[in-house]
């Protein structure tokens, strides 16, 4: 008998006109239990699928996608620490503003690679254009 | 094991697509279609199954990334967090079937 591959839905992301939304609705959160930031575009989490993209030979980078309207909401970089700002330094400064879960600063700060301790002065606009430049 | 605090400071508020479903959560870690290992933790592994939740979600794979320690003398797995996606993550390595 011939197994059937499922009927997997696929996506044609529509980015949102960022010039229409809010820069201080934006949230960014980071979740240590997980190792993921997540980027909510209007200032929480909405019901969405994770769309991973193609960067590469793993995936770690995700728009969180709504089924019905293909519209992005959100994004969520996973392997934040472990792999994501290695390969990107810039995402670093996101810690700075993400509210932190289930971690303290000072324990995060012990998990950062040495070399990326000092992040750079970014303004949180810079950083979220950073982080949509990245999965756009 | 899905602890309730987790899934209270997590699920429902990260993944609220999630957060009423907790059966499809349960039925993808009873009768995956897919286990593989998470390439950051060797203590994890991650569960996927198809057509887990119902529509609009009905079309993609529910993900449940758990993760195992020992308590006393049994291994425990709890689960970290779950979500709809397209497909299983490159550069996990397939453990079951």
């Amino acid at each position: 008998m011939t197994r059937r591959r499922p009927d997997i839905q696929t996506f044609s992301p529509r980015w949102p006109d960022f010039r229409l939304l809010p820069p201080q609705e934006m949230r960014l959160t980071y979740d240590r239990p997980s190792d993921t930031l997540f980027v909510d575009f209007s200032g929480e989490a909405r019901a969405a699928a994770s769309v991973p993209l193609d960067r590469g030979d793993r995936d770690y980078l995700f728009l969180r996608v709504d089924p019905e309207t293909e519209a992005v909401v959100g994004m969520q970089i996973e392997h934040f620490l472990s792999y994501a700002i290695a390969r990107h330094p810039e995402l670093r400064a996101a810690l700075d503003v993400a509210q932190i879960g289930r971690i303290d600063r000072g324990e995060l700060d012990g998990l950062i690679p040495a070399t990326m301790r000092t992040a750079r002065a970014d303004t949180r606009d810079t950083i979220i254009e950073d982080l949509i430049r990245l999965c756009a | 094991m899905a602890r309730k605090a987790r899934w209270e400071e997590h699920v429902r508020l990260r993944h609220p697509e999630v957060a009423s479903h907790f059966a499809a959560v349960r039925l993808t870690l009873e009768a995956p279609d897919v286990i593989v290992s998470d390439f950051d933790n060797p203590h994890g592994l991650n569960y996927y199954r198809f057509g887990a939740l119902s529509a609009p979600y009905h079309r993609l794979f529910l993900k449940v990334v758990v993760t195992f320690q020992q308590i006393d003398n049994a291994i425990v797995g709890a689960v970290i967090t779950t979500s709809p996606t397209g497909r299983i993550a490159h550069a996990e390595v397939q453990q079951w079937p």
